[in-house]
């Protein structure tokens, strides 16, 4: 269906987010009612129904109560939580919108800016605003491209090595996994290396993979490939360690 | 034996030329500049699968000359696409390098947005452990020849806000057509990060028959008028002027739009502001005339879905 969400951009974003910094209550049903968004045309509007049903289930993933006040929620259970529950909560949002920043600005500050919260007290504005560091366009996105079993048992430093370089290594979903799987598999067999091992390990791939076209190799040859410079930065940390 | 790579020989720019493009089996050569950039929004809805085809031709002498290769090595050439907006990637199969070769890729509904950047690649494969002649590649897949074209969509234009509404109770314009308003805040300074959508309303008078309002006449004089509107906000003075000029200034997509059309129709004279005044009707016709292709093959797309404009 060619569904349109609602889209608000960063400049208004950022002024709502520092009227809520300075005090201003945050009332998600009024926020849904409220004019002062935008639609892309040629497409059907979202309905208030749906955006209160995604809320809905954002809280149910949480296994948080509508009236969540005071409560607090360990980083690691936020994203996992959330991880595991993405793709089901916003079923209808395409790619095409999911890139849309205006998008993420719209459902974080309009519509779970009091979820959001919960996971970054700080107010920093890049997890409130759309950019690509927002509390949900940042699980959405390692989902999308990893799966959410797989997303959800990464670390949030070695997902952010993956999708932070979104140049070869993010964009490309059998290099991202790869390099997840590997990660995972390392980590399985007890090796204490590994909280530097993903940002030594991406720049290595990324290095390799600029002056070769992985376009034109087979699957496994490119998985192999991203597999053999994972463990060789691992063998490099510890002979560095051992030195 | 060890075999040490001192880098190798790649065929120069000019060795492989775009000879035609195709969107959805449509020969567009003649409709686009075959450039480093290919403004592809008129011939792209999100909505629509696009399959997008370039045909290569290569130059025999520089592939006899400019490469060095020797017996078993053979040359392929692939192309690979990456999406600006919703950061994915797609690949061709690599196919054998001939003269001519034929690369194309199908993007998804919804699978793309804001720019593709697609990618030829001419890669070199042969067998592994083989002592290499100096200036070949030592790297199997080792990339020979890479072009990058960047194909700019739709998602801007897409998000201008349309509504019709009833303007028989609005004083002065009851029989009007359209309404265009731009909501520009006060600070100039604020403008360049302005989304188009945050900007442009259009109010079309509910009166007016979808038939008309879809015909290509009545969305070229539409956007004529957008634009007209639009560049006249900054014909006010050199401050505003500037924000079009200066292309080094970050801009969001509001200014990009007004940007792009400014330069179409003033690049080159000294005294923008000067024939903004004394030559506004030419200005029009010129804008019209500018626009009129590309709003004809956009609606073709638009009602070939059974779309229309609103």
């Amino acid at each position: 269906m060619n569904l349109s969400y609602r889209y608000i951009s960063n400049n208004i974003a950022v002024k709502e987010l520092l009227e809520y910094r300075n005090g201003k209550s945050f009332d998600p049903i009024r926020n849904i009612q409220r004019p002062g968004f935008h639609l892309r045309s040629l497409a059907v509007p979202i309905t208030e129904d749906r955006l209160i049903e995604i809320r809905e289930n954002v809280l149910l993933a949480l296994e948080i109560p509508r009236d969540f006040l005071g409560i607090s929620m360990t980083k690691e259970n936020f994203d996992r939580r959330l991880t595991l529950n993405c793709k089901n909560i916003f079923h209808d949002l395409t790619e095409y919108e999911a890139a849309q920043p205006g998008t993420w600005a719209y459902i974080t500050i309009r519509l779970l800016y009091d979820i959001a919260l919960l996971r970054y007290e700080d107010h920093a504005d890049e997890r409130y605003i759309g950019k690509p560091r927002n509390t949900f366009w940042r699980i959405w996105q390692r989902v999308s491209v990893l799966g959410p079993e797989m997303a959800s048992m990464l670390q949030e430093d070695e997902a952010v090595q993956i999708f932070e370089r979104t140049g070869v290594i993010a964009s490309n979903q059998t290099v991202a996994q790869t390099l997840a799987e590997t990660m995972l598999e390392i980590r399985e067999l007890g090796n204490s290396e590994i909280s530097i091992l993903m940002r030594e390990a991406a720049k290595r791939v990324r290095r390799r993979l600029t002056i070769i076209s992985y376009a034109g190799m087979q699957e496994s040859e490119l998985k192999n490939l991203v597999k053999e410079e994972m463990y060789k930065s691992l063998e490099q940390i510890k002979d560095r360690k051992n030195k | 034996m060890k075999t040490f790579s001192y880098g190798y020989n790649t065929l120069a720019e000019k060795a492989v030329r775009i000879h035609k493009v195709f969107f959805n089996s449509r020969d567009v050569s003649n409709e686009i500049e075959i450039t480093s950039d290919i403004q592809a929004s008129a011939l792209w809805l999100p909505s629509q699968e696009t399959t997008i085809k370039f045909e290569i031709e290569v130059d025999e002498q520089a592939l006899q000359t400019q490469l060095t290769k020797q017996d078993g090595d053979a040359f392929f050439v692939v192309l690979r696409s990456n999406c600006r907006g919703t950061k994915k990637q797609k690949s061709s199969l690599p196919q054998p390098l001939t003269i001519v070769n034929e690369l194309e890729l199908v993007f998804n509904p919804f699978e793309v947005s804001d720019a593709i950047d697609f990618y030829i690649e001419i890669f070199s494969n042969f067998e592994d452990d083989q002592d290499r002649p100096f200036g070949a590649p030592v790297r199997k897949y080792s990339i020979l020849f890479s072009k990058k074209i960047t194909a700019h969509l739709t998602g801007i234009e897409s998000r201008v806000n349309v509504l019709t509404k009833n303007f028989e109770n609005i004083p002065g314009i009851k029989a009007a057509m359209w309404n265009i308003t731009l909501n520009l805040p006060q600070e100039i300074d604020e403008w360049s990060q302005l989304q188009q959508s945050e900007v442009v309303t259009i109010e079309i008078n509910n009166k007016i028959d979808s038939k008309v309002i879809n015909s290509p006449e009545f969305i070229t004089l539409l956007i004529t008028d957008l634009i007209y509107t639009s560049l006249s906000k900054f014909m006010v003075d050199d401050d505003r002027l500037t924000l079009l000029q200066d292309s080094e200034i970050d801009s969001e997509s509001w200014l990009i739009f007004v940007r792009q059309f400014y330069n179409a129709l003033f690049a080159g004279y000294p005294d923008p502001k000067q024939i903004w005044d004394e030559e506004s009707s030419r200005i029009r016709s010129e804008i019209q005339s500018k626009i009129a292709p590309s709003t004809r093959k956009k609606l073709d797309f638009l009602l070939q879905e059974s779309i229309g404009v609103i």
